[in-house]
């Protein structure tokens, strides 16, 4: 699903980031992307959802080069890719019903399919509840529940998080590593950013390490340390 | 509440404009009415007969830029002298010394000094008038206005341009996060852009719709103030043409101008991809040169 051949990459000041990245990604996999800040673990993310495009090598994902998209092509490629941010990146002025419904009007989904699946992701991630509220009403961990609630209404086939639980409590953030298992078990593939050490310790999914922009180490059932 | 701040900014930007709209086509009116004011007399000769009145007039008339020519016979000359003056000379004159003539209006200022002086060869024309001096220097005062006038228009108008689209920019620049979300989420760019070209044209009308009607209710109070003052009817006597004008030409300014501000603010944000696809390129062709 996903190929990243000795991709690399530099910034404008022709500072590297990352360098010879090989990695395969199988359709229904969870993968922890872990290692120190600034190691390059968001970089790869960007990589895959064509945030940035890779300056050495090549990226494949749902078997596209994505440096070749075309920029009509790229919103089209986005709504198969669902993203989640630390800083959750939710509309202040919009209700969580609204933030949802917002992600699907904008993919051209219909009113009366939204009124469908809105209540159904909601559901999902435990807010059905409090679909009136704003985000500022709700607590860290509802508002990565939104924000997962948001990538995941439009059905993606990859949902990649960065750093999903940088801001929450250790029991909320179980909680959000539960959601995510529980969508990758429904058949999405998930690939996780985190230096959360006791998430993916516990989880023991495969882990793949990054230092100085180098993959060190790539294991299945893995640790963070090993 | 964006809305409502950005829609005063629009409109006190366009209401100077209105303003010196109004102003500049005041002075107008008055221009036209001063050049219409200037005329040529041409006094006749003593003793013409009967048939060099029609001849004199033809060959006047066939003057290139003359558009009117009147004939005033000597009494009908005094009879207008003692009515401006209201002084009774039938009883103090025993002939009356004033000859006939002809009033000659020009197209244009400018052409009075080359009429004149065409109409003074015509046969049986003693003498031509028009205020050489005074026709001289206004045609230039007025060309002066009218260049200053046309100058500040095109600067108040540019000045508007970039106020508003400063303040669409903003607009825009404040809801960055929204337009970022909705890239993240597959939005297309027109998607992205419709909202926001609606809003600048919503911003743009209502603006400039206010700023029109304080123009249009200013105008108003101000011609009411000459109301009854004959003298002032012609200049700054209510003009519902002009003031339709102004309202229509500020409506369409600010219409305009929201929605070219809102996509040249959007475009910046929407090329970014363009942008960093042209970046790449760069440092791979840098990096493989390496």
């Amino acid at each position: 699903m996903i190929r990243l051949i000795d991709a690399g990459l530099t910034y404008r000041n022709m500072v590297g980031s990352l360098r010879g990245i090989n990695l395969y990604i199988a359709k229904q996999d969870f993968l922890f992307i872990v290692g120190p800040t600034g190691g390059g673990k968001s970089s790869i993310l960007k990589l895959i959802y064509r945030d940035v495009i890779a300056t050495e090598g090549s990226v494949f994902v749902f078997n596209k080069d994505v440096a070749k998209l075309r920029s009509r092509e790229i919103p089209y490629f986005r709504r198969r890719i669902g993203v989640i941010f630390q800083d959750f990146l939710l509309i202040s002025t919009k209700t969580s019903w609204e933030n949802v419904a917002f992600a699907l009007q904008v993919q051209g989904i219909g009113i009366r399919q939204q009124r469908a699946i809105v209540p159904e992701v909601l559901e999902m991630v435990g807010l059905l509840g409090k679909f009136e509220r704003k985000p500022d009403e709700l607590s860290g961990g509802e508002m990565q529940r939104l924000c997962i609630a948001r990538a995941i209404a439009g059905k993606p086939s990859l949902l990649i998080a960065d750093e999903p639980t940088g801001n929450l409590d250790p029991d909320t953030s179980e909680g959000i590593m539960e959601l995510l298992t529980r969508i990758n078990m429904r058949g999405t593939t998930v690939l996780v950013a985190t230096h959360d050490e006791k998430m993916v310790d516990r989880f023991r999914r495969r882990v793949v390490r990054i230092e100085h922009g180098r993959i060190i180490s790539d294991a299945q059932s893995g640790t963070y340390n090993e | 509440m964006i809305v409502a701040t950005y829609g005063l900014q629009v409109t006190i930007s366009l209401l100077v404009l209105g303003y010196f709209l109004v102003a500049v086509l005041t002075i107008n009116r008055f221009t036209v009415e001063l050049r219409r004011m200037v005329e040529i007399h041409a006094f006749l000769d003593e003793n013409l007969s009967a048939n060099d009145y029609p001849r004199i007039q033809n060959e006047i008339k066939a003057i290139d830029g003359v558009v009117e020519s009147k004939y005033i016979s000597a009494e009908q000359a005094l009879e207008n002298f003692m009515a401006t003056t209201k002084i009774d000379l039938g009883s103090l004159l025993e002939d009356n010394p004033l000859p006939d003539s002809y009033i000659v209006k020009t197209e244009s200022i400018e052409l009075v000094p080359r009429i004149a002086e065409q109409v003074r060869r015509v046969q049986g024309v003693a003498e031509v008038r028009f205020g050489q001096d005074i026709v001289i220097k206004l045609s230039r005062i007025l060309f002066i206005v009218q260049l200053v006038s046309t100058v500040t228009i095109l600067l108040l108008l540019g000045a508007s341009f970039s106020s508003i689209n400063n303040i669409v920019r903003l607009s825009i620049h404040s809801r960055r996060r929204e337009i970022r979300i909705m890239q993240l989420v597959g939005a297309t760019k027109w998607f992205i852009r419709w909202p926001f070209l609606l809003e600048g044209l919503f911003i743009g009308v209502l603006g400039s719709f206010v700023a029109a009607l304080l123009v249009w209710a200013s105008y108003v109070g101000l011609t009411g103030l000459f109301e009854g003052m004959k003298i002032f009817q012609g200049v700054f006597g209510y003009d519902s043409n002009m003031i339709f004008l102004v309202t229509l030409s500020l409506i369409f300014i600010g219409a305009t101008v929201g929605i070219t501000s809102s996509f040249n603010a959007l475009s910046r944000y929407l090329a970014e991809d363009e942008r960093m696809i042209a970046e790449t390129a760069r440092i791979r062709r840098e990096l493989e040169w390496r």
